[in-house]
C-alpha cells in the first residue's frame, strides 16, 4: 500500500518522480519499489512515460494530481502526440492514463540515435534544483530528442550514464545519484541558442486536445510565405526545401537534420516528428506560438488538402478490406488449428506474428480490422492449450498406429519438453472426449 | 508544513485538559443490591479509573511540544537532504546525520506510579485525530508510536518491531520488505531513519530499563542516538529509575535522557481527593465512609504508590464480598494489604514497619528460674521486672501478652 508520494516539481519527469519515490520511502531494493509501482513483476518503468501502474499507485497520484496533467505536464506526450490528429491524440491521452497500452500502438516513437541515448541534465539547473528542495531531478524538458542546450541557462546539456531507454532496465536511477560533473560549458552560438528555445517553447506550450488543424496545412501557408510553394499553389518545393534546411543546420552544428523523405511525408501529412516539423517551422521562422496556435480558415485547410496529388493512391477502405478478409482467414485459421496445414497433421498454435505473415500487412493492423480480429480470437490459445492439443493429437495418432508406444514417441512427434507436462496436465481434461 | 501542524489537535492545558484525560467509570449506588456475582465483576471497574496528577499533565505537554517539534522538521529542505542521506546507508555507503536534534528525553518513575498510565492517556489525547493524513506530498503521519524495548536490548529487534508497529497502524509494507531480505543493522538503521521522517511524529520506547543488565544496551542507546540524528524525530524513553544510573555513566547518555523523573505520590490533597474517588466506588452492601485515619492508613500502606492504593481498594471489597463481611473498613483492608500483597511488605516501607530479625540471637546462658506463670491481669512494670531477673528480652515477653510493634527511630 502507498503510504508516501512525494510532490512532483516543476517540469519533473514521471519517471524522476518514482526515482525519488524508491529513495525517500527506504525500500531495500529496487524490485521492492517496482511491485509497489507497477503491475506485475515483468513491467520495466518507463522513462518518458507513466509505465503500466498497479491500481495503488494509480489512485495514490489521482488523489494528488488529475492523471491528464501528469501526461501532459511530466510525459514526453507532447514531444510524440502534439501535431498528430486531435481525435488520435484523445485516444493515446486515454489509453496512456487508463489502459496503460503500448505507447508505440498510439503514436510513431522513432529509434535513438547516438546523441540521444542517455538523460540529460544541466549543471546549473542542478545548482539551483538542490539550493531550492535540497536534491536535484531529471527535468523532461533536457530529454527533448535534439536538445543538448539548456533553454534557461545556455549551457550545454551533459549525458548522464543513464540509458533513455526503458526497455531491459529494471531500476530506478535518481539524478541525485546519477549527476556527477557540475562545470558548466556555455554556448556562445545563437542560432543554435534560439533553435534549442524554439523547441523547448513549442514542447512546453499547451496543447489544445480540441484543435484540429492538420500540421500540414500549418507548414504550407508557412512555405507560402517564404516562397516554397509555385505560383499556382499546388506544387511544394520539396527538394529545395530539404536541401536548403539540411545546410541551414549544418552549419549551425544540429545533429540528426531531417532527410528530404521525412519533411516529404510531413508535409504530405503522413507523420509527425516533432523534431523534422520543428525544424522545417524554425527554418520558415514560423513563430512558436502560431504553429501550436495556428488560425487558418477552413478555406486554406480545404486548399491545403487539395494540392495533395497522390499517384495511383487509394485509401483503403479497412473496412471493406477486413469484410472480405475475414472468411479467407477463417479457412486458413481453422486449417492451422486443425492440424490440416501441417504434413503430418499435427495441430500448430495460432500466432498474430503468423496472421500478419499470411496477410502480407504490418503489424498493429488487426486493431483495424474487428472482424478478422475476431477470427484470430476465436483461434488463439496459449502454449500450454497447444501443447495438451498436441498430446492428444500425437497419442490417438499412435494408438492407431501402434500397439505400445512410449513418452520419447509422443515428444518427437509434439515437440513438447518433459518439464513442460505439469502445465499441460490441467489443460488436457479439456480436449478429452470423457 | 504548516498543513501538517493544522491536523494536529489543539493543545490542550488547565480544566480542559485534566476532563479530556479523566476516566471516571460509570457507578450507580444500585448497583450495591445486586447479587455477588454482578457486584464482583463491577468492582473491575476500579481498575479503569483514572484521575490525572500534576505529572499527567506535565507529560502531556512534554510530549506535546516533542511531537510539534518533530513535526515542524518533516517537508523542510533539511528532511529531504536526509532522506538522501538515509538512503546511502541503505546502499551500504557512507553517510552523515544532517537533521540532528536533541530532541529526546526521559520519563524515569518507580513502578506502579501511574507513568505508563499518564503516557498512554496522553497519546490518547495527541491520536484523537487518528493518523495524519495530507495531500501534497501524500503522507500517513502517526503522531505517536509505542514500543518495548527488547528484553535483550537487541538493536535489530527494536527497529523491526519499530517497522513492523508502522505496518499496523498505516497498512504499510516494511516490515515484510524488511524480512523478504537479510538485512544488516546498518541498512535497518537507514530503513527505519526514512521510515520514521516520513511517518513517525513522537516514537516512545518502554521499559527502557531493560538496557541495563544487557550486554547490548549501550549499542541500542547509541541506535536509538543515530535514529534521532538520521531522522529528527523526538525520542521518549520510560522506564524505572535503575535506567537513571545506566544514563548516568557518560556524557553524550546523560545528554540524550534529560527529563521528567517521578517519585511516590506526597500525601498531599490530591491523594486525599484520589482516595476519596476511589472510595466513592463501594460495591459492598454497606457503605462506608472515608475518614482522615483511613487515607493515612492507605498512604502508609502504599508508600505512595498508585497501583498498590487500587489494588487495596479493590481486593478489600473483593474480600468483604467473599467473606459476607460486606464492609470495607481498616479490618478489610489490612486482610487485604497482609493475604493479597504480602510480596510487596519488603518494598513497601509504611511509618509503622514490622522489623525482620537479622540479627543472631545471642546464645543467652541457661539459666534455670522459677517458671512464672503469667496472667491477663498483669502490668509492664512487673514484666520488666521479671525480665530483668531472668535475663530474658523485655519484647519478646511483652509480645506474649499485647501486639508490639518495634518502631525504627
Amino acid at each position: 500500500m502507498i503510504t508516501y508520494l512525494p510532490e512532483i516539481y516543476p517540469d519533473e519527469l514521471v519517471y524522476s518522480w518514482f526515482c525519488r519515490y524508491y529513495i525517500h520511502s527506504g525500500y531495500f531494493t529496487h524490485k521492492a519499489a517496482l511491485q509497489e509501482i507497477l503491475c506485475d513483476r515483468h513491467n520495466n518503468p518507463s522513462k518518458e512515460f507513466l509505465g503500466h501502474l498497479n491500481p495503488d499507485m494509480l489512485s495514490a497520484i489521482k488523489r494528488m494530481y488529475p492523471i491528464e496533467k501528469i501526461i501532459l505536464e511530466h510525459t514526453m506526450f507532447p514531444q510524440y502526440a502534439r501535431f498528430i490528429p486531435s481525435k488520435q491524440k484523445k485516444k493515446a491521452l486515454y489509453r496512456i492514463g487508463n489502459d496503460f497500452c503500448d505507447v508505440h500502438h498510439l503514436f510513431s516513437v522513432l529509434p535513438r540515435s547516438e546523441s540521444d541515448s542517455y538523460l540529460k541534465y544541466c549543471p546549473l539547473c542542478v545548482k539551483e534544483d538542490r539550493e531550492k528542495y535540497g536534491e536535484t531531478y531529471w527535468h523532461r524538458t533536457h530529454q527533448l530528442r535534439n536538445i543538448h542546450i539548456c533553454p534557461k541557462h545556455n549551457c550545454r546539456l551533459i549525458n548522464s550514464e543513464v540509458t533513455a531507454k526503458s526497455e531491459q532496465t529494471f531500476t530506478f536511477c535518481c539524478a541525485e545519484e546519477y549527476v556527477t560533473e557540475y562545470e558548466p560549458i556555455m554556448e556562445c552560438n545563437s542560432l543554435k541558442l534560439d533553435y534549442c528555445r524554439y523547441l523547448s517553447d513549442v514542447f512546453n506550450f499547451s496543447i489544445d486536445m480540441e484543435k484540429d488543424i492538420p500540421i500540414s496545412a500549418i507548414l504550407y501557408n508557412a512555405m507560402k510565405e517564404k516562397g516554397y510553394i509555385s505560383l499556382t499553389g499546388k506544387a511544394r518545393h520539396t527538394k529545395r526545401l530539404a536541401d536548403e534546411l539540411k545546410a541551414f543546420y549544418k552549419e549551425i552544428g544540429i545533429e540528426n537534420i531531417a532527410s528530404f523523405y521525412q519533411v516529404q511525408r510531413v508535409l504530405h501529412g503522413d507523420r509527425f516528428d516533432f523534431t523534422v516539423i520543428c525544424q522545417i517551422a524554425f527554418l520558415l521562422s514560423l513563430d512558436a506560438n502560431i504553429l501550436v496556435n495556428p488560425k487558418l480558415t477552413k478555406g486554406q485547410i480545404e486548399w491545403e488538402r487539395n494540392t495533395h496529388y497522390m499517384k495511383n493512391k487509394t485509401k483503403i477502405d479497412w473496412s471493406v478490406y477486413d469484410e472480405e478478409t475475414a472468411p479467407i482467414l477463417e479457412k486458413i485459421l481453422r486449417d492451422i488449428y486443425e492440424g490440416k496445414a501441417n504434413e503430418l497433421g499435427r495441430p500448430e498454435r495460432v500466432s498474430e506474428r503468423m496472421v500478419y505473415r499470411i496477410m502480407n500487412i504490418p503489424q498493429h493492423r488487426l486493431d483495424l480490422m474487428p472482424k478478422c480480429k475476431a477470427v484470430f480470437d476465436k483461434y488463439a490459445e496459449t502454449y500450454e492449450e497447444n501443447w495438451a492439443r498436441r498430446i492428444i493429437w500425437a497419442y490417438n495418432k499412435l494408438t492407431k498406429e501402434r500397439k505400445s508406444f512410449y513418452w520419447s514417441d509422443i515428444r518427437s512427434l509434439t515437440g513438447v519438453k518433459k518439464e513442460n507436462i505439469d502445465k499441460v496436465i490441467p489443460f488436457i481434461d479439456r480436449y478429452t472426449n470423457n | 508544513m504548516n498543513e501538517i501542524i493544522k491536523l494536529l489537535p489543539q493543545m490542550k492545558t488547565g480544566e480542559e485538559l485534566v476532563s479530556a484525560l479523566s476516566v471516571l467509570p460509570k457507578y450507580d449506588e444500585s448497583i450495591r443490591l445486586e447479587n455477588e456475582a454482578v457486584r464482583l465483576i463491577a468492582l473491575y471497574d476500579l481498575y479503569k479509573i483514572y484521575i490525572p496528577s500534576s505529572m499527567t499533565t506535565e507529560i502531556y505537554s512534554k510530549l506535546y511540544l516533542a511531537l510539534l517539534r518533530s513535526v515542524q522538521k518533516k517537508m523542510t529542505k533539511t528532511a529531504v537532504l536526509q532522506r538522501n542521506e538515509n538512503h546511502k546507508a541503505i546502499q551500504h555507503n557512507e553517510y552523515t546525520g544532517i537533521m540532528g536534534g536533541s530532541d529526546s528525553f526521559t520519563i524515569i518513575g518507580n513502578s506502579g506510579i501511574g507513568k505508563s498510565s499518564a503516557i498512554s492517556r496522553s497519546i490518547s489525547l495527541l491520536m484523537e485525530n487518528g493518523v495524519i493524513e495530507t495531500e501534497r506530498p501524500y503522507i500517513k503521519i502517526i503522531p505517536c508510536l509505542v514500543v518495548q524495548c527488547p528484553f535483550d536490548s537487541s538493536v535489530k529487534g527494536l527497529l523491526l518491531e519499530i517497522l513492523r508497529k508502522v505496518d499496523e497502524t498505516i497498512g504499510s509494507d516494511y516490515y515484510k520488505n524488511a524480512l523478504k531480505i537479510r538485512v544488516t543493522t546498518d541498512m535497518l538503521i537507514g530503513s527505519v531513519s526514512q521510515v520514521a521522517i516520513n511517518h513517525i511524529g513522537l516514537l516512545v520506547v518502554d521499559e527502557i530499563q531493560n538496557v541495563v543488565n544487557s550486554k547490548y544496551g549501550k549499542s541500542l542507546v547509541g541506535m536509538l542516538t543515530q535514529l534521532i540524528n538520521n531522522s529528527g524525530i523526538s525520542i521518549c524513553m520510560v522506564g524505572t529509575p535503575e535506567s537513571s544510573m545506566f544514563f548516568e555513566q557518560a556524557m553524550q547518555l546523560a545528554r540524550r535522557s534529560l527529563g521528567l523523573n517521578y517519585k511516590s505520590l506526597e500525601y498531599d490533597c490530591y491523594f486525599y481527593d484520589f482516595c476519596r474517588t476511589l472510595f466513592s466506588y463501594q460495591y459492598t452492601k454497606h457503605k462506608a465512609e472515608i475518614s482522615d485515619a483511613i487515607v493515612e492508613w492507605l498512604y502508609e500502606h502504599s508508600a505512595g504508590i498508585i497501583s498498590v492504593v487500587v489494588s487495596l481498594i479493590h481486593d478489600a471489597q473483593e474480600i468483604a464480598i467473599l467473606s459476607g463481611t460486606e464492609v470495607m473498613n481498616i479490618e478489610t483492608l489490612n486482610e487485604a494489604y497482609k493475604k493479597r500483597l504480602s510480596m510487596l511488605h519488603g518494598y513497601i516501607e509504611p511509618s509503622v514497619k514490622q522489623v525482620k530479625q537479622t540479627t543472631v540471637k545471642r546464645k543467652n546462658e541457661i539459666v534455670t528460674t522459677e517458671c512464672i506463670d503469667i496472667t491477663d491481669d498483669f502490668s509492664i512494670a512487673e514484666l520488666v521486672t521479671t525480665a530483668k531477673a531472668n535475663n530474658t528480652d523485655i519484647v519478646e515477653l511483652l509480645k506474649s501478652h499485647i501486639t508490639v510493634e518495634e518502631v525504627r527511630i
